[in-house]
């Protein structure tokens, strides 16, 4: 039994869709859920004044709309700050707490790029500079798991 | 006729929950549950699904490759190994010679290539999506201290990032010879 007015949910497996099947789907959609980033953001660094957006992909959406906030701390420093707890398109809240982080410069430039979640572990800042180890501002990318 | 699905492919990052199926109103015919959870699948279980798929479609890298770059007789980068989300390689290529489907590698100079896709790609059902990059994550293969930075290259001019320039650096800030590095790219609508 499957979808539609004369198979309607639940769905009973089988048919075309088959009970090993929808484990793999269940398995694979498990594991991806685990390892996938968060999000994925990239912004220019504006000294002291809030850095510009140039990307952002995060799991509740994509786009600027989405995005967290961004502050500018000093040159080559910012800090991008996301809201305690996400909602789904279902409304079920869940808390965030931000793992992992890993920034790359974008630049034709020699740069170092570092990033380091807070101790709210609802954001991060992240630092740019060149190969000498000076903070110049720049743009760079950062992955959030 | 074959089916053609909902949305567009994975990349282009504009799937929702109902672009599976999914709606916040969905239940269970008459509200009668699951009865064996050995046979059946019940609305909560599908919504939850259908959602988790839209979420990690949204951040899940499009491809994930490690390149060689070949300065000492200089020569376009050999992808080593690639994993996108249309397809995976099992052996190396030369960056000028691609199989179809992936990107091809282009050498400015000492350690600074260019990674360059189709415009667009399809997926499994022939559904065509645009290719976008939006970001890019460097990850520098070497035993010794290195640095590496990209920029986004739109090599058609039309608006879409489909190819990334990648520059290899010593520690010291000079262009580093016969680089290695991995690149993951995250795509966008477009």
């Amino acid at each position: 039994m499957e979808f539609g007015g004369y198979c309607p949910l639940p769905i009973r497996l089988g048919g075309s869709w088959s009970a090993a099947q929808h484990a793999r789907a269940a398995s694979d959609l498990a594991t991806l859920t685990r390892a996938v980033p968060f999000a994925w953001i990239t912004i220019t660094t504006n000294g002291a004044s809030t850095p510009t957006l140039i990307g952002y992909n995060s799991m509740p959406g994509v786009g600027a709309l989405w995005a967290p906030t961004l502050i500018g701390v000093a040159t080559g420093h910012a800090r991008i700050a996301w809201g305690a707890a996400f909602s789904d398109a279902y409304e079920r809240p869940e808390p965030i707490r931000l793992g992992h982080v890993k920034a790359t410069p974008c630049s034709a430039s020699a740069r170092i790029a570092t990033a380091f979640p807070n101790s709210d572990f609802a954001s991060i800042d992240v630092i740019i500079s060149n190969a000498s180890g000076t903070l110049v501002d720049d743009t760079v990318t950062v992955r959030v798991t | 006729m074959a089916i053609v699905p909902t949305g567009s492919p994975a990349w282009v990052r504009n799937s929702d929950h109902t672009t599976y199926g999914g709606n916040t109103a969905k239940t269970n015919w008459h509200s009668q549950g699951v009865t064996n959870a050995q046979t059946d699948v019940g609305a909560e279980a599908f919504c939850r699904m259908v959602e988790d798929l839209s979420a990690v479609v949204r951040t899940a890298p499009f491809a994930v490759l490690t390149v060689k770059c070949n300065d000492s007789s200089p020569a376009a980068p050999t992808i080593l190994q690639i994993n996108q989300m249309t397809g995976v390689t099992l052996v190396s290529y030369a960056g000028n010679t691609p199989p179809a489907g992936y990107p091809s590698g282009a050498r400015n100079g000492d350690g600074d290539v260019t990674i360059t896709w189709s415009t667009a790609l399809s997926d499994d059902y022939g559904v065509s999506g645009n290719i976008n990059i939006l970001h890019a994550d460097l990850g520098v293969v070497s035993g010794s201290a290195a640095l590496a930075s990209y920029q986004r290259v739109d090599a058609n001019a039309d608006g879409l990032y489909e190819a990334v320039r990648i520059f290899n650096f010593t520690s010291g800030g000079s262009a580093r010879q016969n680089a290695q590095f991995t690149l993951t790219v995250v795509t966008g609508p477009g």
